[in-house]
């Protein structure tokens, strides 16, 4: 028996390592398409039909470029960053339950790594962990650039957790637990709770791009003013690295905001694994459609929206739900 | 039997693991080719002077508020959890501890603390 548990959890986290990295390869090539059609261009076709082998493309260019490193960059933390970046990010996805529990050979098994009863707990652990990733790189490059955009990025990212973490109560109150297979169990019986927690979803899904560094929230690198922000001395892997981070974190704010608010698995006539997958497509699109129609925010109206409207919008919100399950209503 | 921590830890151990070998992969496989300004930072153009050490200080003015309200907010995760049988005790005495905590968020507040200039 233990033998079958280990072998399906080896089985498990193979899979899941793969759906990740797969998951970035395309969603960095539908992002491209996309916003090729968004700007009337049709964005990369060349390799293999239509584009699709385009990711194993950049990905060998990227492996066979030359790695280097700044002189006076501290070697160990400006190696160590790209990789905390990356760990994070796939560690969040651990407790996200894909599916339904599936009954194979006479055990239940459960369609995520863990499910302990904080789930929701330790995937924020995990996603704020991600912030040193960012504000390390910047500091061990040694370049003005890339301080700069660290340290935007970690207060950009701490203001917003915020917010975040005031928004998901909500759920956890209605809900009962913090257990994401319970909430998505909790929905099953009485509803999606994107509806009677509108509010809440709003909150979370505005402070998920900016806690993902996308536009409007794309701060940490602007172009136009830091060159490329914590990743501008890194190259080869290490840079790729922190791309798939930022990929792989936008599965995961996807995931969880569909997890919460959207019934997880749940959906009619299709196997609940294609429903979570299409759940989280249609995030990813807006994602991508957001991205495309946005212009950038300015670091001030940043840092004013995030501490001056969105952590009292999330107060209020979260003591209106919380006044309404204690009965005092 | 393996708990849902042992089997957390051991996807955690591997996906350092694989974090690693992703990252450091052009290292081992990229050409090695020095020599030149390579290794120069970035500036636009200007070769840089002075060591990378300092940043503004309202950035850590942002972290230390951070600290505060996020400690206060992360305590109330397992209130929350169980809110559906504490019901009205439980609501009162959790509205006494967020007006402490709003009544120190609305002095930073009034403060400037939350203006960015």
């Amino acid at each position: 028996m233990i033998v079958l548990e280990i072998v399906l959890l080896v089985i498990k986290i193979i899979l899941l390592i793969a759906i990740l990295m797969g998951g970035f390869a395309y969603t960095m090539l539908l992002e491209r398409r996309l916003l090729g059609f968004f700007q009337l261009r049709l964005g990369p076709n060349r390799v293999g039909p239509g584009g699709l082998l385009q990711p194993i493309a950049d990905g060998l260019k990227m492996v066979l470029k030359e790695d280097l490193m700044p002189l006076g960059a501290d070697p160990f933390v400006y190696r160590l960053a790209p990789v905390i970046s990356l760990f994070t990010a796939l560690c969040v996805d651990a407790v996200i339950p894909f599916g339904a529990p599936i009954h194979l050979f006479g055990l239940t098994v459960t369609l995520d790594i863990a499910n302990p009863s904080i789930g929701l707990l330790i995937a924020f652990a995990f996603s704020s962990l991600g912030v040193y990733g960012l504000v390390l790189g910047g500091w061990a490059s040694q370049n003005k650039y890339s301080l700069l955009g660290g340290i935007r990025a970690s207060a950009q990212i701490i203001s917003y957790e915020l917010a975040m973490g005031l928004a998901v109560m909500g759920v956890l109150m209605t809900t009962h637990t913090a257990n994401l297979e319970g909430i998505v169990l909790y929905q099953k019986a009485h509803g999606w709770l994107w509806l009677p927690q509108i509010g809440a979803f709003l909150i979370y899904f505005i402070t998920g791009i900016a806690e993902t560094n996308r536009t409007p929230f794309d701060l940490p690198e602007a172009e136009s003013e830091l060159v490329a922000g914590y990743h501008t001395e890194y190259s080869g892997m290490r840079f790729a690295s922190y791309i798939i981070a930022e990929y792989i974190n936008m599965i995961t704010v996807s995931g969880i905001a569909v997890t919460l608010f959207f019934g997880g698995w749940l959906g009619p006539w299709l196997p609940p694994i294609i429903w979570f997958f299409i759940k989280i497509g249609i995030f990813l699109f807006i994602f991508i459609w957001i991205r495309a129609t946005l212009p950038r925010f300015r670091y001030d109206q940043l840092m004013n929206f995030g501490w001056k409207v969105l952590v009292p919008a999330a107060l209020i919100y979260f003591l209106g739900t919380a006044a309404f399950v204690s009965g005092i209503l | 039997m393996i708990t849902q921590y042992g089997a957390l830890l051991i996807y955690v151990l591997v996906a350092f693991l694989v974090a690693y070998l992703v990252a450091s992969s052009s290292q081992h496989m990229g050409p090695k080719a020095p020599g030149g300004l390579k290794r120069v930072t970035y500036e636009s153009g200007i070769v840089p002077e002075a060591p990378v050490k300092y940043f503004s200080v309202r950035f850590y003015r942002v972290a230390m508020f951070f600290m505060i309200f996020d400690v206060a907010v992360m305590s109330l995760y397992p209130w929350a959890t169980s809110l559906r049988s504490l019901h009205q005790a439980g609501m009162l005495r959790v509205l006494a501890f967020l007006a402490i905590v709003g009544l120190a968020f609305f002095y930073v507040w009034n403060r400037g603390g939350f203006q960015w200039d």
